[in-house]
């Protein structure tokens, strides 16, 4: 859920014309350091010429928009007209747009910033934006396309989406600019494209982007591509069950099983891959790192009783700091009841340690009380 | 460019250098000083040329008075 650093490194060699790998020692820095550099290099570069930059710009007043798009294609090229664009009136940046092809268009787009542009991409028409994110598209500029979102109105984001595939869609969304944008993108997306897209997160291997994506967008947004998720095939969630393993994404995918819907949290929980020891133990350690101790309470009260067992004996074993953790949001959220109901399946000399740990422990007391109220 | 290397940086980027590249050797300062540097030459010799050929294009009857506009 944290920015991604080999992203900004990209996107800062991009602004200085560098290969990424030049700036490699930028790696071990953290990836919002690497954001501020490059917000402070956007800015140098943008405002480097800005005097005679500005005179261009009014100086395109004074010729015809033809001639303008022929100057800025053959004489200017896609980086000075992509300093311009911010600087121009947008009805006649947008004159002068609808006089240029598609692919100089989409080169400039690769080198605006939209933030200095917005005026003038929210005048673009959509049919145009479509045509050139699909040409941004054919050259996989996902870091250029997750720019824009966020800076165009919501015509021209139907476009754009309708112009890429859900493997682009998914990428793209994964290097966003704005993530707080995400949710604005997913509501833009029919049912049907959400069930295509999730089933390419399983096809393409775009696990690891799709739960990024799930850990921006809205609880209901979230719990509706849970549901979509759960009501495919078990190798879909197997998929996700997989990734979360291997890269330690259990913390995406607890707050998904806490805004899916009680049948599909269901579903879920019948999963045979997520029944193994190990796994549990994975998400129980998860759900302590990040204080996600409600969503996994109630995902656990749906497993069958032998998985149950298992958590209950991973909880009982577990150190005292993770069971305090779990202790003290048990009393936080109420979840004294359903705590209680996972470890009762406790064998009875296990149970008997347990409550006996439970004693000495703050907020032991109150489970230890709903122990006895569900024995 | 100054010989210190985060003062060269801090130079290319008007202002103090984010407290998280700490970490970098003067090597790494100075080669981002000089990345920064060059690109901000790229950029102005394109200007100038795009300029030059901009007014090739513009049309005689114009070229006066696009001149004086980039020029005055």
């Amino acid at each position: 859920m944290s920015l991604n650093g080999g992203v900004e490194i990209l996107k800062l060699a991009r602004l200085v014309d560098a290969e990424p790998e030049q700036l490699g020692y930028l790696q071990y820095v953290a990836p919002q350091d690497i954001r501020d550099l490059r917000e402070q290099v956007t800015v140098v570069m943008f405002d480097a010429d800005r005097q005679m930059l500005q005179r261009v710009a009014s100086a395109t007043k004074m010729i015809p928009g033809k001639l303008a798009a022929a100057i800025g294609e053959r004489a200017f090229g896609p980086l000075l007209c992509a300093r311009v664009t911010g600087l121009l009136e947008p009805s006649r940046a947008v004159e002068i747009a609808e006089r240029l092809p598609t692919e100089f268009l989409a080169e400039v787009a690769v080198l605006l910033d939209p933030r200095r542009a917005s005026r003038v991409i929210a005048e673009i028409p959509a049919q145009q934006i479509g045509e050139i994110t699909a040409a941004l598209a054919e050259r996989e500029e996902l870091i250029a396309m997750g720019g824009f979102v966020g800076h165009l109105p919501e015509a021209s984001l139907r476009a754009a989406v309708d112009a890429v595939d859900d493997e682009t869609l998914l990428l793209t969304a994964y290097v966003i600019e704005t993530k707080s944008n995400l949710g604005s993108l997913v509501g833009l997306l029919s049912e049907q494209r959400l069930e295509s897209v999730i089933r390419t997160a399983h096809e393409a291997d775009l696990w690891v982007e799709a739960l990024d994506v799930l850990s921006y967008v809205s609880e209901d947004q979230r719990g509706q591509l849970g549901d979509i998720a759960a009501a495919a095939e078990d190798e879909v969630l197997d998929g996700m069950v997989r990734t979360a393993e291997s890269e330690g994404l259990w913390a995406d995918v607890l707050p998904v099983t806490r805004a899916m819907s009680p049948d599909s949290r269901t579903r879920f929980a019948k999963l045979e891959s997520i029944q193994s020891r190990p796994l549990l133990e994975q998400i129980i350690r998860a759900a302590h790192e990040h204080r996600l101790w409600p969503p996994l309470i109630g995902f656990a009260t749906e497993f069958e009783q032998p998985t149950q067992l298992q958590i209950a004996e991973l909880i009982a074993e577990a150190e005292d700091e993770v069971l305090d953790s779990l202790l003290e949001a048990m009393a936080a959220d109420g979840l004294q009841t359903e705590l209680a109901s996972i470890t009762a399946t406790l064998e009875d000399a296990d149970l008997e340690r347990f409550s006996e740990r439970l004693a000495k422990r703050e907020n032991g007391d109150q489970l230890s009380k709903a122990l006895e109220a569900a024995a | 460019m100054t010989s210190d290397p985060r003062n060269a940086l801090e130079q290319e980027l008007d202002g103090r250098v984010p407290d998280g590249l700490s970490t970098l050797k003067d090597d790494e300062l100075s080669d981002l000083a000089e990345l920064l540097q060059a690109a901000k030459q790229r950029q102005s010799q394109a200007l100038d040329q795009g300029i030059d050929e901009a007014l090739e294009i513009v049309p005689r009857v114009a070229r006066g008075s696009v001149r004086k506009m980039l020029f005055k």
